[in-house]
């Protein structure tokens, strides 16, 4: 090949790489595009439903019904006079 | 000619296919931004706002020589397994403090460790792009002897987390890629490209169907990725800066973020767009670990100011700060039971605090 033809060839390639390329960024916003959603507002509720259910099982927040059922409180006690 | 026609003909698809992108991009941009009904704090002003938080250090985890930059909690609610920059991993028992497991690594800056689910092996890795899996035994001195090398890629290993069983494996990497692994014969199962720069963490979906994971990287975005295709499903954006930490809501619904914009945010699976922003015009060092109490009402927030900042999820607002450490946070994890939160530091230390 001369080398007219072979820098022909060349740019073909890099359009070709382009355009694979650019075919695979519209296929991926199409798929995004193409997702459900949902309104904010609705999802918070949901959110908070979740926290709700699930707050009396957290003792970070409400600590434990007796101290002693905390496994990290020392156990033992010493008091200082 | 052939050939010039054929030419002409590819510079008009490319032409069409960028307008029809930038179509669907401005779509995307609007379709999210309509979803914004409500503010989140408006919506939660009818729920109590939390009283009487209380959190206290309850144990001192002090045996490495270097920065701590990893941990992971067993499925046991117990045990702990940390990482540090000294190369040294340690299996710590958080009830009584003990080491019980010590494995020296032959590279330093260990940046990832996870405890299988099993609780009978640990996987770390760090600067020597890979992940190794160390099966945790009494009897066998050298534990390093029984290890297995699984995952490689061409950049570092930032994150790493098994999935339902000790045999699969997932990693984020330097390289800007995510994979899956089989531990068994260490083959590739899927690979995950998406990334415009680094990963920085990877976090499974609770749910019980979960086939998806979410990821965070130095491309300031986070990716929901679908494990059985290697596709990415859905991409959030927002952060003005590195996203350190992602981490699944409960339930799975949602996730958080921590960035080194100095803030945390939620993002909403359904809803396709950031739900909630928490900062402060005091916090200006960036956010390196995230995780929520049990209930998800809680977050917390480990950053480079040596502070953890506890975030009420729905109100918004911040419920307390804890001077936790004496040089930066880089990781941190509620217990599995939620009874206690871990955090390690740069100060060579990890702390348990409940």
């Amino acid at each position: 090949m001369n080398e007219m033809e072979a820098a022909k060839e060349a740019r073909m390639n890099k359009f070709q790489e382009g355009l694979q390329q650019q075919r695979k960024l519209v296929e991926q916003l199409r798929l995004e595009a193409a997702v459900p959603r949902v309104r904010v507002s609705e999802c918070i509720e949901d959110i908070m439903k979740y926290c709700e259910q699930h707050t009396s099982e957290d003792v970070l927040i409400n600590g434990f019904l007796r101290p002693g059922d905390n496994p990290y409180k020392e156990k033992g006690g010493c008091t200082i006079l | 000619m052939a050939t010039e026609a054929l030419k002409v003909d590819t510079q008009d698809s490319i032409e069409t296919l960028q307008r029809e992108a930038e179509e669907l991009k401005k779509r995307l941009e609007e379709e999210k931004a309509k979803l914004k009904d409500v503010e989140m704090f408006k919506a939660a002003s009818k729920v109590d706002p939390i009283t009487n938080f209380s959190m206290k250090q309850r144990r001192h985890l002090k045996g490495h020589q270097g920065k701590v930059l990893c941990m992971d909690w067993s499925t046991d609610k117990r045990h702990i397994v940390s990482s540090s920059q000294d190369g040294k991993m340690l299996v710590w028992d958080a009830f009584t403090t003990n080491k019980e497991h010590a494995v020296t690594m032959p590279t330093t800056w260990v940046m990832a460790c996870a405890y299988g689910p099993s609780g009978n092996c640990v996987a770390c890795g760090g600067l020597d792009n890979k992940c190794t899996i160390y099966p945790l035994s009494f009897e066998e001195t050298d534990i390093s002897s029984k290890k297995k090398a699984v995952a490689t890629h061409t950049s570092y290993l930032s994150c790493c987390s098994f999935t339902s069983s000790d045999n699969q494996i997932l990693t984020g990497s330097g390289d800007s890629t995510c994979a899956l692994w089989d531990v068994e014969s260490g083959q590739l199962i899927q690979s995950f490209h998406g990334h415009a720069g680094d990963v920085m963490s990877i976090d499974l979906s609770p749910s019980e169907t979960g086939n998806l994971f979410v990821s965070g990287g130095c491309d300031k975005t986070a990716m929901v990725w679908d494990m059985r295709f290697g596709e990415c499903v859905q991409v959030f954006e927002g952060h003005e800066s590195d996203i350190n930490n992602v981490r699944f809501y409960p339930s799975g619904d949602a996730f958080a973020t921590g960035s080194d914009d100095a803030t945390c945010r939620l993002f909403d699976l359904r809803a396709d767009r950031e739900a909630n922003c928490y900062k402060k015009d005091s916090i200006i060092f960036g956010c390196n670990s995230v995780d929520f109490s049990i209930s998800g009402r809680l977050l917390f927030g480990g950053y480079n100011d040596h502070t953890v900042n506890v975030w009420d999820v729905l109100k918004g607002n911040r419920v307390t700060k804890l001077y936790a450490h004496e040089n930066r946070v880089s990781c941190l994890g509620v217990s599995p039971d939620g009874t206690a939160l871990c955090s390690g530091s740069w100060d060579n230390t990890l702390k348990v605090w409940a």
